[in-house]
This record gives structure tokens, sequence and C-alpha cells, in this order.
């Protein structure tokens, strides 16, 4: 079985984990992974992957231009807009990492 | 309760008005079930004022709270979007108002969708109004106990693996999943994009057919919907003729006997109506679930990746800007919400992706090519739609594996996009039993034909408070 890194998947995944959170989730995780391990089993080899899998195109609507939401409406849910702006943390100069 | 059109008809004659209507509705919500995350009185008194003609004219509809209504919280049952009030309608929801039909309001879920119990909810588990020591299913649970308790004549909900189709089993009631494409999901928001579909939980076959000739078509807010005409799927009347409906032998192994009873109970009606039957085999269906725990999970991962607190939803103030984001992201979402992201990011890692991702891919083209072979000999398949009655309320909350079980039966339509309807086949003890009927793409009308004939020959008596 493949060894999951927990610190590294929530660093990936952006989620901060408090340090219980991880103990229970590490323990979950792995037992999901021995789970869907499971796939292994099927062969493969002689399936298509470039067939179809929906009955539907992908249809494209006409490329004209049509009304978007007024930005009022867009910021109405964001909790610190300035201006017509969204506002987050300063991130230049800062080792976030 | 009475049908769509019996009730179009008493509002014609004079009998009843839409606001009775309505009344007695909002009247029957249950608070102690839970089904119901904001119930929108005032958005639905005034929709009758403007309500216009059409298919669903005066008729309450409750709403799965993962679909946008313009002005009305959207929650998903998370606390990641809280305070979200979305700007925009879904399209269903604009094609409902223009038929006239009126929101009751939005109905609790798993978060997400991503559960088959309702009860990881931030706001709370629903019940089953049947016995509320067990889970009404999930993730449309809300849904389901909405139009089972009589607080609405019909629902949406969203499927991705079995979302809307295990809680109508649960519930009593008919839930539909349509063809993937067939219903638009634009302001539907996304679980597993490919796998997504909006579906409907009614009370009979009619009923979901007039919804669905209401929702369906294409929509050029989504890609993937289609083109293909939109049939008269309310019009049940005629039969279809020479059906051979196939029963896959792996569908009823590890299910219980009753269960197991029950669908040959509706195998033996449909028979009587000249209906045959033929033995089939889909030797995948074993594999069904992890290969739709790695597609669904891999999608979430890339799906949630948006919520971040910064344009809407929970914003945490953290000490710079990826700290600001993680602090929402944990506060924001529940463990199993947690857990899928995570594994999502896992078998999409380069490292892992090509033995789980990729692979999971290739097998789901294995169901599909298997599901497409069986239906050049049988019109459809007709299987349980649950292993087993509804569950006891807590019985598998912190069990991510045994969650999953019921998706064995359901999950393969979402793999390979085919529609699949639940009807109810009796009642266990006290708790109501489904049987599925899965079909080929863009066979809905087939399939509710058949759950009209099941009606007709064997109807349900399980309706609650004699509806």
């Amino acid at each position: 079985m493949k060894e999951i890194d927990i610190k590294h998947l929530s660093r990936l995944a952006n989620i901060d984990l408090e340090k219980d959170e991880e103990k229970i989730l590490q323990k979950d995780l792995d037992k999901i992974i021995k789970h869907i391990k499971k796939i292994q089993e099927v062969n493969v080899d002689s399936t298509p992957s470039d067939s179809h899998l929906h009955a539907v195109n992908l249809l494209l609507r006409e490329d004209k231009t049509e009304r978007t939401l007024p930005v009022k409406e867009v910021l109405s849910n964001t909790q610190n807009p300035v201006k017509n702006h969204f506002t987050v943390n300063r991130i230049v100069n800062e080792n976030d990492s | 309760m009475k049908t769509i059109l019996e009730y179009q008809e008493k509002f014609r004659k004079g009998e009843i008005s839409p606001l009775d209507l309505l009344s007695s509705c909002l009247e029957r919500i249950d608070p102690s079930l839970n089904a119901y995350i904001t119930v929108t009185e005032e958005l639905a008194r005034k929709g009758l004022e403007k309500s216009t003609e059409g298919k669903l004219k005066g008729i309450p509809v409750a709403i799965k709270d993962n679909i946008n209504i313009k002005g009305v919280p959207t929650t998903c049952a998370s606390n990641v979007l809280k305070g979200f009030i979305p700007p925009y309608s879904a399209t269903v929801i604009e094609r409902i108002e223009k038929s006239g039909g009126i929101f009751t309001g939005k109905t609790n879920l798993d978060e997400f969708g991503m559960g088959s119990s309702t009860e990881r909810s931030y706001y709370g588990p629903s019940k089953n109004p049947f016995d509320p020591t067990k889970v009404p299913g999930g993730s449309s649970g809300g849904s389901a106990v909405a139009v089972a308790m009589g607080s609405a004549v019909i629902s949406l909900g969203s499927d991705t693996g079995g979302s809307v189709r295990q809680p109508a089993s649960y519930c009593g009631l008919v839930g539909l999943k349509p063809t993937y494409g067939r219903v638009s999901r634009y302001g539907l928001v996304a679980f597993g994009s490919s796998l997504d579909q909006i579906g409907i939980i009614g009370r009979n076959a009619e009923d979901v057919g007039i919804m669905l000739e209401v929702i369906a078509g294409y929509d050029p807010k989504d890609s993937t919907s289609s083109e293909k005409e939109v049939e008269n799927y309310s019009d049940l009347s005629k039969p279809f003729k020479n059906i051979k409906i196939g029963l896959p032998e792996e569908y009823f192994k590890q299910i219980n006997t009753e269960v197991h009873s029950s669908v040959m109970k509706i195998k033996k009606a449909l028979e009587k109506e000249g209906i045959s039957f033929k033995s089939v085999s889909l030797p995948t269906t074993d594999y069904i679930i992890p290969t739709y725990q790695v597609i669904s999970y891999a999608e979430a991962s890339s799906n949630l990746a948006r919520y971040d607190g910064v344009r809407y939803g929970l914003w945490a103030n953290g000490e710079n800007f990826r700290d600001t984001i993680r602090k929402a992201r944990d506060e924001g979402f529940l463990p199993e919400v947690k857990r899928r992201i995570l594994v999502g990011t896992f078998v999409l890692s380069s490292e892992a992706i090509a033995e789980y991702y990729e692979r999971a891919d290739l097998i789901r083209r294995l169901i599909t090519r298997e599901f497409n072979e069986v239906f050049k000999e049988v019109d459809c398949l007709l299987t349980p739609a649950t292993p087993t009655p509804a569950f006891p309320i807590g019985e598998r909350t912190d069990d991510p594996i045994r969650m999953h079980v019921p998706d064995r039966l359901t999950a393969g339509a979402n793999l390979s996009g085919i529609p699949a309807v639940v009807a109810p086949a009796g009642m266990i003890g006290k708790l109501p039993i489904g049987y599925q009927l899965i079909g080929k793409h863009f066979d809905e009308k087939k399939l509710l034909s058949i759950v009209r004939l099941v009606e007709e020959n064997v109807p349900f008596k399980g309706f609650l408070n004699g509806f």
C-alpha cells in the first residue's frame, strides 16, 4: 500500500487540520485506500480510453455577448469588498508555505 | 395526497385554491424531521401571486439545498457556505417558475451531497417519517422527507451515486435520475461533475414525468446538456409493447431476503402484464463502489477547491493568505467532506494517478460496455433499489466504507450516464422498500411507463397520513 502522507495532502488540499483530526483522518484514509485498491484486480489492458462515456456531445452556446451579473451582485457575498474588488491578505514578500 | 393533475383539476373546478394547497403543505412541515434548512413561505406566497399558467401551476415544490434559487441562501448543508445568497437561479428553477410551480423551501442533505443518510449535515440529521429513529436516506434525504410528510407535492434532488433514488426507496416514493445531459446542471453546486444529475422525487410516475417535461432540455448555460427532443414523459397511458427486462444476477447478491421477495413480487406483476424477463450478468458490479469512490472523490477535490471564503461563504481571518484559506476550509467542512477531498487529492497526485484515477476511468468504461452489451438483449433492468430498508440513525456515521454499501446498486447508472428510477415495492414492517429500473440512454419514458404499470397492478399502500 502506498503510504499516505496526510500532512502533505492537507497542504495540497489547503485544509489546516488540527492534530487530533489528523490522527483520525490518517486512520480513515488508510482504510479507504485499502478499500479502493480493489480496482487493481480488474484487467483493463484491452479497454479503450478514447471511447465516449456519455451520450451527449459538448454543445457550446452561440458566441455572442450576453449580459453578465452586475458588479454589485457579484460582490454581494464577500465579507470585505473594497470598491469593485474582493480583498485578501497581503501576499507579496510573504513566505506562507 | 393527490396527483399534480388532480390538484389542478380541483383548482379549475374551484374546489380548492392553490393557496389552500400551499397552506396545507406548510402546515404539514414537521420540524422534528428536519427536512428543511430554509422554509421559503414568503417566496411561495409571492410565487402564487405571479404564478403563470403552466404544467406546474400552483404546485408546491421543495428544492434540495444545493440548487440555487436567487435571493435564498444556498448552504449545501455546509458551514463553508455560511451567509451565501446566490445572485442567480439554476436553470431548473427558472423553468419551474415559468411553469407556475412555487417553492416551499430548501431541503437538507449530506454536506455537498456526500453521504447516504442525510446525517452528515451541518444543520443536523433529517429523520425518516416512517420511523424517526431511522435515516431517510441520502444525500437528498430532505427532499424525500418533504414529499413523504406532505409538505410538497414533488421535489428536486441531485444524484451523483444514488442520492435521489436511495432516499426515494427508504421513504416510499418514486425517484428518477435522468440520463446525464437530460437536465441542465447550471446552478447545481458541483460535487462530481461527470456523475451529477438533477433528479426528481415524487409520489407517482406521472408527477415525475410532468416535472421532467418541465426541467429537461438543452440549456446554453450547460454545455453537457443534450439537444435531444423533450418527450411527453407524463403521457404513460400507452405502454410499450414486447418489453423484455433483464435481471442482473450480481444485483441480487448481498441483499436482505425480504427485499429480494419484494422485488420478485414486482416481477410477477409485470409478467402478468405480458412483460418477459431474462437473467443477465454484469460481472464488474463488485467494482462499482471503489470505482465510484475514486472518480467522485477526485472530482470533488477539484470542485471543492473553490471554497476559500474570499468571494463568498465563511471568512476566516488568518495571519496570511494561505492561512486564511486553510482556516476557512478546516472550520467550514465536516469530516466526511475532508476525507473525500484528501483521498481525491491523493488519487490525482502524480505518484498515484495512474494506479487509481486513470485505472478507475478505464473500469468505468468497462462497466458502461457491460451495460451496453446487456441492453442489446433487454430493454431495461429490474433490480433492488437498496440492499435493506432504512438503517438506524448513527449506525454508519463513523464508517467511511459502510456508508457506501447501498451505492453498489445505484452508482453504476451514474458511472455510465444512464437513467434509472426507483419506486415503491412494498413495506418491510413499517418501512418502505423500493425496486429499481435501469434503462438505456434517454429511455426515461419507457422506465416511467413500467413504473406506471406497477402502480396500476400493485398500488403502494404505505403513504403517510392517508396521503
